[in-house]
C-alpha cells in the first residue's frame, strides 16, 4: 500500500486534502447562495457601480451584473486564490523540512534512494493534491452552474487551472526555503510573507500609479483571475510563467538539498 | 565465614598466575566473498561546525564479520562519526568508506548493504508497525519484507499504531527494520536503550546470529559494560576524538587486577614490597589489597606465609578502563593509543 514515498506523502496529506476541499466547497456553495439576491437586487448593483474605481479595482472589476463577474469579485479576487497558495505553501514547507524537524529523516534518507528521488517525489504528491483541489474547486463550480448559475464550463476549467498554477510557485518557494534550511516555521513564515507582499503589490499596483510596475512581479498579477473569467482564456505565456518559477525555485530546493547536512 | 574466593574468575580473560597473554587472537572470521576492504574505513575524519569540532581527525578499520563497539560518553561525537557514513551529513575533513565506497558519491549503493537504526530514533507515529516496516522495504526494492519471524522473536505487535507504543516497543521497530534485510553491515547507533532485559538478551543472540552469518555490526553506546559482553574489539571516542582501539580482552588485560587479603593479624610491613607482578599495596591493618599488573604468583605465595582469612580477586570492569581513559587527571594519557590493526 505504501510503495513509494508519493504514495506515503499522499497518504499524509488525505485528511488536509478532505479539510480544505470541504472548505472549498462551502465557500462556493456559499457565494452561490447570495447570487439569487445580488441579481435580483438592482439597488445593491448600482451601489457597486458607483463605488470609486480604485475600490472596485480591488475587488476585481467588481461585475455584480453577472454571475461571472460576481464570482470574479466573491471568490477569485482573494479567497480561493489565497487558499490554494496557503495549501502550497503549507506543504511545501514540511515536505522536507518537517522529516528533518520529527528525526524521521534519519529512517527515510538510510534507505538506498537519492535525495532527488525524495524531494521530487514529494514535490509530485504536492502537486497531485493541487490538481485535486483544482477538480474539487471544478466540481463545485459546475454544481453552482447546475443550480442556476449562469457559469460557462470551459472558463470555470480555465480559472480552476490557473488557481492550481498560481499556487506553485508559492508553494516551491516554501520548499526551497525548506530545502535550504530544514526549518519548516522559517519556511511557512517567508513564503507566506511572500505570498502577502505579491498579492499587496497586484492589488495596490491596480490603483497606485506608483506601483504599477511592480505589478509584472507578481505572480498574482500573472494570474490575471478577471482576465480568465471574462472569457480572455489563460494566456500561455501565463501559465508558463507560473509553471516555470515554480520549476526553478524546485531546482534551487534540490540543489540546496543535496548540498547540506540532514537534520543538522 | 564465607570467603568470597574467585581467583581468577574463570570467566574469559587470564586467569590469575598465568602470564596476561598479549591481545588474545579471535578466531578468524568467516568472509565473505570479494570482501577484501575493511568494512568501514576512516581516514582522518573530521567533522566540525563552525567552530566546535564534532569529530576530529578519526582513523579507523572496522573489519569483515566483527562485533565492533563505539563507546563515548553522550555528545562525544558518536552519533556524528555513525551519520558520516550513511552520507546524512559530510566530513569537513578527511574520508569515510563504507563497505569499499564513498557514501558521498555511492551513497545509494551503500545504503542498500547497511541496516542503520538511529540514535534519536523517530518513526512515523500515524502508521502501524507493520505499515511502517512495508514502507521501508518498498523503499529497498522489496527487500526484507518478511518482518513476522523478527517480530514474533521480539514480542511486537504489528498492527497497532507506532504512536500507542513504548519506547521500548518503537525501539524493536527501529531495531527489526535495520535487520529485516539482513544487510552486509549493521550500523546501530545505541541499540540497547529502552530494551527490557529480556529484549535485551533476544538483541545478543541476533548479533550473535549475525556474525555467524559473516555480518558486521558497528554499534555505538555509552555504557561500556554493556558493549562488553556483545563486542569483539571496542574504540573508545572522547571530546571527539578516538581515544583507543582494542580487543575487549587486550583493553582488559591492560588493567590491574585486585587482589583483596584478609589475614589474622596484620602482616610485617614490606612483607608484599617488590614482588613480582605487583604494581601496588595498599594495608589496613589486617585488610591487605594489592593491585596485581602482572602473574599473581608470588603475590600468592608471599601471602601464604600468613594464616589468611579470605582471599578475593576482582576482574577489571572495562567501566574502569571508560573512567580511567575519560577522566581528566593525569591518567587520562598513560594508555598509549594503539591503531586498529
Amino acid at each position: 500500500m505504501l510503495g513509494s514515498i508519493l504514495a506515503k506523502t499522499l497518504r499524509d496529506r488525505r485528511r488536509g486534502l478532505l479539510g480544505w476541499s470541504a472548505g472549498l466547497v462551502g465557500l462556493v456553495a456559499l457565494v452561490a447562495a447570495y447570487w439569487p439576491s445580488v441579481r435580483d437586487s438592482p439597488d445593491l448593483q448600482r451601489f457597486v457601480a458607483d463605488l470609486p474605481e480604485a475600490v472596485r479595482a480591488l475587488v476585481g472589476q467588481a461585475d455584480y451584473t453577472t454571475a461571472v463577474g460576481f464570482l470574479a469579485a466573491e471568490l477569485f479576487s482573494f479567497m480561493v486564490p489565497l487558499l490554494f497558495v496557503a495549501v502550497a505553501i503549507g506543504m511545501g514547507a514540511r515536505a522536507v523540512a518537517a522529516e528533518e524537524e520529527r528525526g524521521t529523516i534519519d529512517l527515510l534518507m538510510a534507505l538506498p534512494i537519492t535525495r532527488r528521488r525524495m524531494l521530487l517525489e514529494k514535490v509530485a504528491a504536492g502537486v497531485l493534491v493541487l490538481v485535486a483541489l483544482g477538480l474539487v474547486l471544478l466540481a463545485a463550480l459546475l454544481a453552482a452552474a447546475a443550480a442556476g448559475m449562469d457559469l460557462p464550463a470551459g472558463r470555470m476549467a480555465q480559472i480552476a487551472l490557473a488557481t492550481v498554477l498560481l499556487a506553485l510557485p508559492f508553494g516551491a518557494l516554501a520548499l526551497a526555503i525548506g530545502c535550504a534550511s530544514g526549518a519548516r516555521g522559517l519556511a511557512l513564515g517567508a513564503a507566506a510573507g511572500a505570498a502577502v507582499a505579491a498579492y499587496m503589490v497586484d492589488a495596490l499596483g491596480r490603483i497606485v500609479d506608483g506601483l504599477a510596475g511592480w505589478r509584472d512581479l507578481s505572480p498574482f498579477a500573472w494570474y490575471a483571475s478577471d482576465e480568465v473569467l471574462a472569457g480572455d482564456g489563460l494566456a500561455l505565456w501565463r501559465a508558463a510563467l507560473l509553471v516555470g518559477v515554480a520549476a526553478a525555485l524546485t531546482a534551487v530546493a534540490l540543489v540546496a538539498l543535496e548540498r547540506r547536512d540532514l537534520g543538522a | 565465614m564465607a570467603a568470597r574466593a574467585r581467583i581468577g574468575d574463570g570467566r574469559g580473560g587470564h586467569p590469575s598466575g598465568m602470564p596476561a597473554p598479549s591481545p588474545p587472537g579471535r578466531p578468524a572470521r568467516r568472509r565473505r566473498p570479494g570482501s577484501a576492504d575493511p568494512a568501514i574505513a576512516l581516514r582522518g575524519l573530521t567533522k566540525r561546525y563552525g567552530r566546535r569540532a564534532a569529530l576530529v581527525d578519526v582513523d579507523l578499520d572496522v573489519r569483515r564479520g566483527e562485533v565492533f563497539g563505539f563507546i563515548g560518553p553522550n555528545g562525544a561525537g558518536k552519533t556524528t562519526a555513525i551519520r558520516l557514513l550513511l552520507d546524512l551529513i559530510r566530513p569537513t575533513a578527511g574520508t569515510a568508506r563504507v563497505l569499499g565506497l564513498d557514501p558521498r558519491r555511492d551513497g545509494v549503493a551503500v545504503r542498500r548493504r547497511v541496516g542503520y537504526l538511529p540514535g534519536e530514533l523517530a518513526l512515523y507515529e500515524d502508521l502501524t508497525a507493520r505499515e511502517l516496516l512495508a514502507y521501508v522495504a518498498a523503499l529497498r526494492d522489496g527487500r526484507g519484507r518478511d518482518v513476522e519471524p523478527l517480530a514474533e522473536r521480539l514480542a511486537l505487535e504489528l498492527d497497532r499504531p507506532i504512536r500507542t507504543l513504548s519506547k521500548g516497543s518503537k525501539q524493536k521497530v527501529g531495531l527489526i527494520q535495520a535487520f529485516a534485510h539482513a544487510p552486509e553491515l549493521l550500523i546501530l547507533d545505541e541499540p540497547t536503550g529502552g530494551l527490557d532485559p529480556l529484549v535485551q538478551h533476544v538483541f545478543a543472540q541476533m548479533l550473535d546470529e549475525a556474525r555467524e552469518r559473516g555480518q558486521t555490526v558497528f554499534l555505538s553506546s555509552h555504557v561500556l559494560s554493556e558493549v562488553e559482553r556483545l563486542a569483539d574489539r571496542v574504540g573508545i571516542v572522547r571530546d571527539g576524538r578516538l581515544l583507543v582501539v582494542d580487543d575487549v580482552g587486550a583493553l582488559k588485560a591492560r588493567l590491574p587486577r585486585r587482589l583483596e587479603l584478609r589475614f589474622d593479624g596484620a602482616p610485617p610491613a614490606g612483607a608484599f614490597a617488590g614482588l613480582d607482578g605487583v604494581a601496588a599495596v595498599e594495608r589496613d591493618g589486617a585488610h591487605v589489597t594489592l593491585a596485581l599488573d602482572g602473574p599473581a604468583d608470588a603475590a600468592l605465595k608471599a601471602a601464604a606465609r600468613y594464616r589468611v582469612l579470605t582471599v578475593a580477586s576482582r576482574e577489571p570492569d572495562l567501566d574502569d578502563l571508560f573512567l580511567d581513559l575519560l577522566g581528566d587527571g593525569p591518567d587520562a594519557r598513560q594508555h598509549p593509543r594503539q591503531d586498529a590493526a
